[in-house]
């Protein structure tokens, strides 16, 4: 097409492994467009700016063929920087901004304004001195030309609106010197509805400027508004370029979802009988804050015995859904699971009623990798529901009085230990302070004195020790024994007990048994702690026959393959690992479960033995299922409702044979009017 | 630099400041206790403070840089004690011996950081914990190298140094203040003054500063800045060139030091510090450290330490590399650390070549949160209001000690205990105000006025 265009894909394949992710793209785009990316997720959006990008991804994981051209020559863009240089910029969809820097600061980020001072000319440039008026000068002009012309440009990033750092990103890209194409990444997700427009102005504004742009969305109205001409993406594949002024939403719809013919993953077994209609499950006004996946109030109701599908694209909130509801996230609203109301935030609780979840995070929550088959499946049951455990002290009932008696019992126990250590410590101390102490240490200080004097006669005169004036009475017993034992005991054993006050005698008292009184507090709290055990049930050990056998019927019923139900989680295959994560589940008996993204990184043969596991445990134990997959082809091929989530809410419930276009504008957040939504 | 709107919310500051405040109740509490004089406290004080500040301000790049607690000035301080080792066998007395160890520290810590920092770089989010255990693993070939290589493979002529006089290994405490290398001193002696009179130079430094500062220097013109900073007709920012901004910036710290001038004047408070000397080249040096902490926040290099420190994802989205700023960070600041101990050695006049670095770490840690800093923010103000409370209390402690449990050892217990103390309660507040899931409101978020209550 030559230099017209600023930007020009032209074949690109890009491949990992044996997965072709993006096949014979080719798109072009001129200055001063803006060109709509539109897809589902893993259609190949990512990865084909991944390319434009030069991530290191897509080099380490042997690069792409085809051949990209910026201004009419070939590139290869080696790195993130190296795309910088050549003047392309990003809008990231997560905010690349420093929430403790100023808005100028951000902008400036490694671009400073510097002046040379002395030390800088010595010791390199990276210590001159930041210009700061020049560089808010910048930032002024960048933040006036995406239309914040009311911002404060030293204003703090943190307390900034979210939608006000959506338009601090796109400053700092314009200011950049040299920029030729901007990729805007979902830039509107996070924006209100006036933010929003304001954006598509600025997109407008800057793209007038010669500015090419790139602006992927998911939401159809706002690429009829603002693009010039829209490229569809669909499996890797090229679906379709388009200008807009020749298409429209419903065409667009279709072009994200279509699918080939309705080829299924799995056959699907009639049901011996029809649904009753009744609700399982009733959720109203639903919000979780589960971070990249937030559900800002869902309502739906799953009946009885259905397969019920949730979908939607990433990051619209389908997965929060199940985890709401589960409690692994913060969780409000209303949930009534088979006419009751359901706990929400406390996962022990919604588990004890019957509910079960396979969650989308096998490694993270879902299994414990270095831990054997067995322990797996039968780990949840046995923290939840307390089975595949044996007693290991006989199991006692509690006597009649019960708690009282025993809350004494406890509290006598302490009283022993707290008293053996008073007698140990505190008598001490108040014995060096009483007055018959210090005068027997007065005394105890001049017999030595004495004796010191008697030893230096000793030795004179050679008589023997009987010649050594000593004081009176016990005092000499007590010197006698005086440096084995320390001070006060031998003074109070040894020195008469008459001459001790009423308040001493209890203080002795306490300080010859105070090791008893230790033992015994000791002694009595083991016991009761024993006796508590007996009681609860709580000393257990795995009842390993059991849990052999429930977990050699799982490899059986599920097909795991495996050397055996010892052999560690960690070394499975995924398909099988995921297989053991089924197997959990159902050991905790459930009666309604959750599937979150049950095919995930598995193979397709893997895949449909998961889908048909569950289709079979739907029809033959008549277990009611919620699945939330990103796929919608499997949907469509087990599900008997399918709900689509689009920001949070539930944008549509549709047929499994439901119109493309309809589940394609309900992903984009409209909610169809036609015939098809259920 | 920045200018909010924040208003002031006195639940959130006491929040904050939570350890600096305890300290200072503590301090309060423990000076009556100790019934010591204010003369003494003061003397004592100013010899600490002008032994531990510089190793205190060491500690700020790396908290700036997002590092955390940088325990392994320990090595820099093993460093400049190698320095020092050799000044002395050269027998260099004085000042000039001080600065041939200086000198001589900067590359030995200066190597000893970029293998730290090199290390830390490998294990990012566990930096404390890593330096802290380096510092011991470093303990250890250091007594290698000073029990064995010493005398054995690198000749001490020196026989004062070593064990017994013998050709192994150096001994356990050398005296700095022997014979004719005596550096005990060497840069405390060099210039000594009255506190009063300390007081009145810094002052008068600090204000001169302040005027210069408000000259607006574009209207002279051989002082012209960068060609990109000249202001340009249709400027925006007028305010920050008036004199009335500037003045309300530097007002404050003027206040403080005219107020400090005034309140001296009264005897009584003048009587309080008249044992107290101050080593003024000491305190050109610790002030000079403070000065590069400031002035480097404001050079592009300082902007990265910065943008690093916040977030290492954003910094490196903007092209900065972040592990060779990480590594500047660490090896200034251990290159800094071998000059604070050198400030040390010299002040205390006594080196025990075993034990002599083994807590600065901790201790200077310990001081710079308790002036109010956290793992992440750190300021020289902080380092040395922290370093001026945590050895108030090193001074009264023992005496609290023996006045209350008639014993001082209980109160050298103490100290070592606040010291791990204050690190752990730093540690627990970060942990706690940076909980994984803070509470939002999606319902606010989301335009709906109120959360219904759930049906019952």
């Amino acid at each position: 097409m030559g230099a017209e265009c600023v930007l020009e894909f032209k074949n690109i394949t890009k491949r990992y492994g044996t997965n072709t992710v993006l096949h014979d793209v080719s798109l072009s785009v001129k200055p001063g467009e803006i060109h709509a990316l539109l897809g589902e997720n893993g259609a190949g959006k990512s990865t084909l700016m991944n390319v434009l990008f030069g991530m290191p991804v897509i080099h380490e994981s042997g690069g792409f063929s085809g051949e990209v051209f910026i201004d009419g020559n070939s590139v290869v863009v080696m790195s993130p920087h190296d795309a910088m240089a050549k003047g392309i910029g990003m809008v990231h969809q997560e905010f690349m901004l420093i929430p403790g820097f100023s808005i100028t600061e951000n902008i400036k980020l490694n671009r400073e304004i510097t002046h040379r001072n002395p030390v800088s000319a010595v010791l390199g440039d990276n210590l001159e001195l930041m210009d700061m008026p020049a560089m808010r000068r910048d930032a002024r002009k960048a933040l006036d030309s995406v239309g914040m012309k009311s911002l404060d440009e030293l204003a703090l990033v943190k307390g900034l609106p979210v939608g006000y750092m959506q338009f601090v990103e796109i400053a700092r890209e314009i200011d950049k010197t040299g920029i030729k194409i901007l990729v805007f990444d979902e830039p509107t997700a996070v924006l209100t509805e006036s933010e929003a427009k304001l954006l598509m102005e600025v997109m407008r504004s800057i793209a007038e400027s010669g500015i090419a742009i790139i602006f992927i969305t998911h939401r159809l109205d706002e690429v009829l508004t603002v693009a010039d001409t829209v490229t569809v993406l669909r499996d890797g594949k090229l679906a379709a370029t388009r200008q807009v002024q020749e298409t429209s939403l419903i065409e667009l719809a279709s072009l994200m979802i279509g699918r080939t013919g309705s080829e299924s993953v799995v056959d699907l077994p009639p049901r011996e009988e029809a649904l009753t209609g009744k609700i399982a499950l009733k959720a109203n006004d639903l919000f979780v804050e589960m971070p990249g996946e937030m559900v800002k109030g869902a309502s739906f109701e799953v009946r009885e015995g259905e397969i019920f599908g949730i979908g939607g694209l990433a990051g619209q909130g389908k997965v929060g859904i199940p985890n709401g509801i589960l409690g692994t996230f913060p969780a409000s609203g209303q949930v009534e699971l088979f006419g009751e109301p359901l706990p929400l935030n406390d996962v022990r609780a919604t588990l004890s009623k019957g509910v079960a979840m396979l969650s989308e995070d096998r490694r993270g929550v879902g299994l414990l990798l270095d831990q054997s088959i067995e322990d797996n499946i039968v780990f949840s049951a046995m923290q939840v529901h307390r089975r595949f455990l044996k007693g290991l002290l006989p199991r006692v009932k509690a006597a009649p009085p019960g708690k009282v008696l025993r809350s004494a019992v406890w509290a006598l126990s302490v009283v022993l230990v707290l008293a053996g250590f008073f007698g140990l410590t505190r008598y001490q101390l108040a014995f060096n302070r009483s007055a018959a102490v210090k005068a027997y240490i007065a005394f105890q200080k001049q017999a030595t004195a004495v004796v010191g004097e008697a030893d230096i006669i000793i030795e004179d005169t050679a008589s023997s020790a009987d010649d050594v004036v000593l004081p009176s009475g016990g005092a000499a017993a007590a010197l006698e024994e005086e440096e084995a034992e320390p001070v006060v005991s031998v003074f109070l054993s040894e020195k008469a007990a008459d001459t001790l006050t009423p308040g001493e005698k209890i203080l002795l008292f306490f300080a010859n048994s105070a090791w008893a009184f230790l033992a015994a507090g000791l002694l009595l709290a083991a016991a009761m702690y024993a006796y508590q055990c007996m009681i609860k049930g709580s000393v257990t050990l795995k009842d390993t026959s059991g849990i052999r056998a429930l977990s050699k019927q799982m490899i059986h019923d599920l097909d795991i393959r495996c050397t055996g139900s010892g052999q560690l989680v960690g070394t499975l295959s995924g398909g099988n690992q995921q297989k053991v994560c089924i197997a959990r589940v159902l050991a905790l008996t459930p009666k309604f479960l959750f599937v979150s993204e049950p095919t995930r990184g598995i193979d397709i043969g893997a895949k449909r033995l998961v889908l048909e596991t569950l289709v079979r445990l739907n029809r033959e134990q008549k277990l009611t299922i919620v699945m939330v997959s990103s796929e919608l082809l499997e949907l469509r091929s087990i599900c008997d409702r399918i709900a689509i989530v689009a920001g949070g809410k539930v944008a549509g419930v549709f047929e499994p044979n439901a119109n493309d276009a309809d589940i394609g504008l309900a992903m984009s957040g409209i909610t169809p009017e036609r015939s098809g939504a259920v | 630099m920045n200018k909010t709107g924040k208003s002031f919310h006195f639940g959130t500051w006491l929040r904050d400041n939570a350890v600096m405040l305890t300290f200072v109740l503590l301090t309060i509490a423990a000076i009556p206790l100790s019934a010591m004089k204010l003369t003494t406290i003061f003397f004592e004080l100013a010899s600490r403070i002008s032994r531990n500040a510089f190793l205190i301000l060491a500690l700020i790049l790396p908290i700036v840089a997002g590092m955390g607690i940088n325990f392994a000035i320990t090595i820099g301080a093993m460093g400049a004690q190698i320095a020092l080792l050799l000044t002395l066998n050269w027998q260099i007395p004085g000042f000039s011996g001080i600065a041939t160890a200086a000198a001589m520290t900067v590359p030995l810590a200066g190597f000893f950081g970029y293998l730290v920092g090199k290390l830390l770089n490998r294990m990012k989010g566990q930096e404390m914990i890593g330096s802290m255990i380096l510092g011991y693993f470093a303990n250890g070939l250091y007594q290698v190298l000073f029990l064995f290589v010493f005398g054995q493979l690198i000749p001490i002529a020196n026989r004062d140094l070593t064990i017994l006089g013998g050709k192994t290994g150096i001994s356990n405490t050398l005296d700095l203040n022997k014979g004719v290398y005596a550096v005990k001193g060497g840069l405390d002696n060099l210039w000594k003054l009255p506190f009063g009179d300390a007081l009145y130079i810094a002052s008068g430094v600090v204000l001169f500063f302040m005027l210069i500062t408000m000259i607006d220097m574009s209207r002279i013109p051989f002082l012209k800045k960068s060609k990109l900073a000249q202001p340009d007709d249709n400027a925006i920012l007028v305010e920050d060139k008036s004199i009335a901004y500037k003045l309300k910036r530097r007002l404050p710290i003027a206040i403080i030091f005219i107020a400090a001038c005034a309140v001296y004047q009264i005897p009584v408070v003048a009587q309080q510090f008249m044992m107290v000397r101050v080593p003024m080249v000491t305190a050109i040096c610790i002030a000079l450290l403070g000065l590069f902490n400031v002035v480097i926040m404001r050079t592009r290099l300082g902007q990265r330490f910065r943008a690093v420190g916040q977030s290492q994802t954003v910094a490196n989205a903007a092209g900065i590399n972040v592990n060779r700023t990480r590594l500047i960070a660490i090896i200034l600041s251990t290159i800094f650390a071998g000059w604070g101990q050198l400030i040390y050695l010299q002040s205390l006049g006594i080196m025990q070549t075993y034990a002599a670095h083994e807590s600065i770490g901790l201790y200077a840690g310990a001081a710079i949160l308790v002036g109010g800093a956290t793992i992440v923010r750190a300021t020289n103000g902080q380092a040395i209001l922290g370093c001026v409370l945590f050895h108030v209390l090193f001074v009264v402690a023992p005496k609290v000690g023996v006045n209350v449990f008639g014993d001082a050892a209980i109160g050298e217990f103490f100290r070592v205990f606040v010291s791990f103390g204050v690190i752990a309660l730093a540690l627990v507040l970060h942990g706690l105000r940076n909980r994984p899931y803070k509470p939002r409101d999606l319902r606010n978020e989301a335009g709906i006025p109120a959360a219904p209550k759930p049906a019952k």
